[in-house]
């Protein structure tokens, strides 16, 4: 890791983490559910700013630490790898002591909890986009087409593929495996988005009994936008691979304005969503219709969740899904046995790939034929 | 097609109330019908999902399907699901509801008139909650 980058990576990871209490939702600081009328109490106010000022200060830090390293031509991954782990670090501490200020609080004293379900959610439910899945479909089509016509006309040896692009000056033996690489990528991610969408689309709905109404609608139009991202990410992703492909193939030359095209794609799908985490929130909170009103709080679930509310485990729960409490998208409910099939086959296949049993046909990792 | 003006059915429990779950469900069904949120015909969730979403035990939503079931509210088939039966335009009460009924109307003003209530708020909150439903409203 060069100082340019470096200093870069230590911008990103510190602006991240600094934003996660600004996008969170009000009523779920550091993954602590509070009641809505506690959401600005002092203390839960103390910790954010408490946990921002830690993050600047890590943050300078490691900026300091990677430039002082960088002169003495050391490399430094370590640093911002050190930087996450004491981001995560002070989040859990910041969580931990929003749980300890709401339980001597007693914020829930004289509250009504409840939970709340929007049927129309089930019997009238956001539908699979499949205009914006079939511009995937359409780019890998074209993409595999192209390819097909190429096969015949292919040198003997082609450019490896690299983490950005192909790598001109290593060579790999030309076989339909290595030429169609990217087409194969192409395929297995269109397949596997619907079937993410499809398992969203069903999982249970993240809506707040202070207000039903509200939180429903907000919640519909969230996750028709979470089905159009995924699907329309997949769209650029296909897009980025079929310029990889157009330089493995020839028809491109190999170049920083390749790599800026097979770049675009990806940098814009990241951006989307940016902006959507920042314009409708997490589970739609920042979108207009909210209206508080009801004489219920949502149920405190906070003894199925840790790790600061990165993990859910709760076996009296039948829902496999369950809203994350921090950033956009679901989690598993480890105490669903489901889940535990879910985790045994991931980490089979993990630990399958980094023995080399078996090639998962990652960017830039291993091809699929010898 | 979702449409985006139709009303939107919420179910909310409340977990301290010392009403059952089930029983709960229940009221909140007949209150949407009674409202017009649900209507003849309208699908309810199957009682897998519904106990999923809420975070309930499914056998719980299974009870109070079959309650409402009893009562004539809903109907329940394997093809279809669980459909709306009737509402406040499908024709009169059925033989022995309104004896039903008023049994437990009796008990319920009972406890206004324990707990002091003067006859004439009595009628005027019973016709202030007939009014509220939009569903018994004339066309």
């Amino acid at each position: 890791m060069t100082f340019a980058s470096g200093l870069l990576a230590v911008a990103l990871v510190t602006v991240g983490f600094r934003a996660l209490p600004a996008l969170a939702r009000p009523t779920l600081p550091f993954g602590v559910r509070v009641p809505p009328h506690r959401v600005d109490d002092p203390a839960v106010d103390r910790q954010r700013h408490r946990y921002a000022r830690r993050v600047e200060e890590a943050g300078a830090l490691a900026a300091v630490a990677v430039a002082a390293l960088a002169l003495l031509g050391v490399v430094t991954g370590l640093v911002v790898t050190g930087l996450v782990v004491t981001d995560l670090a002070l989040f859990l501490l910041a969580s931990r002591a929003v749980r300890a200020a709401k339980l001597a609080g007693a914020y829930y004293d004289g509250t009504r909890q409840a939970v709340t379900s929007d049927t129309t959610l089930r019997t009238d439910p956001v539908r699979m986009p499949w205009p914006v899945l079939a511009a995937a479909v359409a780019v890998l089509l074209v993409t595999a087409a192209v390819g097909l016509l190429r096969l015949p006309d292919l040198p003997p040896t082609l450019p490896a593929l690299g983490p950005v692009g192909v790598d001109p000056s290593v060579r790999t033996p030309t076989t339909t495996g290595t030429a169609l690489a990217p087409v194969v990528q192409q395929a297995v991610s269109t397949v596997l988005a619907p079937v993410l969408v499809a398992v969203v689309l069903r999982a249970r709905p993240e809506l707040d009994a202070a207000d039903p109404a509200g939180s429903a609608k907000q919640y519909r139009r969230y996750l028709r936008g979470v089905a159009v991202l995924l699907l329309a990410t997949t769209a650029l992703v296909n897009t980025s691979l079929a310029v990889v492909a157009l330089q493995l193939w020839g028809v491109v030359a190999p170049g920083p304005l390749a790599v800026a095209a097979s770049a675009a794609p990806l940098v814009v799908a990241g951006l989307a969503w940016i902006r959507f985490a920042v314009r409708v929130g997490e589970a739609g909170h920042r979108l207009p219709g909210g209206s508080a009103g009801s004489r219920f709080v949502q149920r405190d679930d906070d003894r199925h969740w840790y790790l600061a509310g990165l993990v859910y485990g709760n076996r009296a729960d039948s829902a496999l899904l369950v809203h994350k409490r921090i950033g956009i998208g679901w989690t598993l409910n480890i105490g669903h046995p489901v889940a535990w099939v879910v985790l045994t086959v991931l980490a089979l296949a993990a630990v399958l790939a980094a023995t080399g049993v078996v090639d998962l046909p990652v960017r830039g990792g291993p091809t699929l034929d010898p | 097609m979702y449409n985006r003006y139709a009303p939107l059915v919420q179910l909310t429990l409340d977990l301290d109330s010392e009403v059952p779950i089930y029983v709960q469900i229940r009221d909140r069904v007949v209150e949407a019908v009674a409202d017009g949120e649900l209507t003849e015909g309208s699908p309810l969730p199957s009682t897998r999902h519904l106990a999923a979403d809420l975070g309930i035990n499914f056998h719980t939503v299974t009870k109070a399907y079959d309650l409402l079931r009893q009562q004539g509210v809903i109907r329940v088939n394997r093809r279809s699901g669980a459909v709306v039966r009737r509402d406040a335009r499908s024709g009169p009460p059925e033989p022995g509801f309104v004896d039903d009924w008023e049994q437990r109307l009796r008990t319920l003003v009972a406890d206004a008139v324990v707990h002091g209530m003067h006859p004439a708020g009595v009628l005027g909150r019973t016709d202030a909650v007939l009014g509220s439903f939009r569903a018994g409203q004339p066309t």
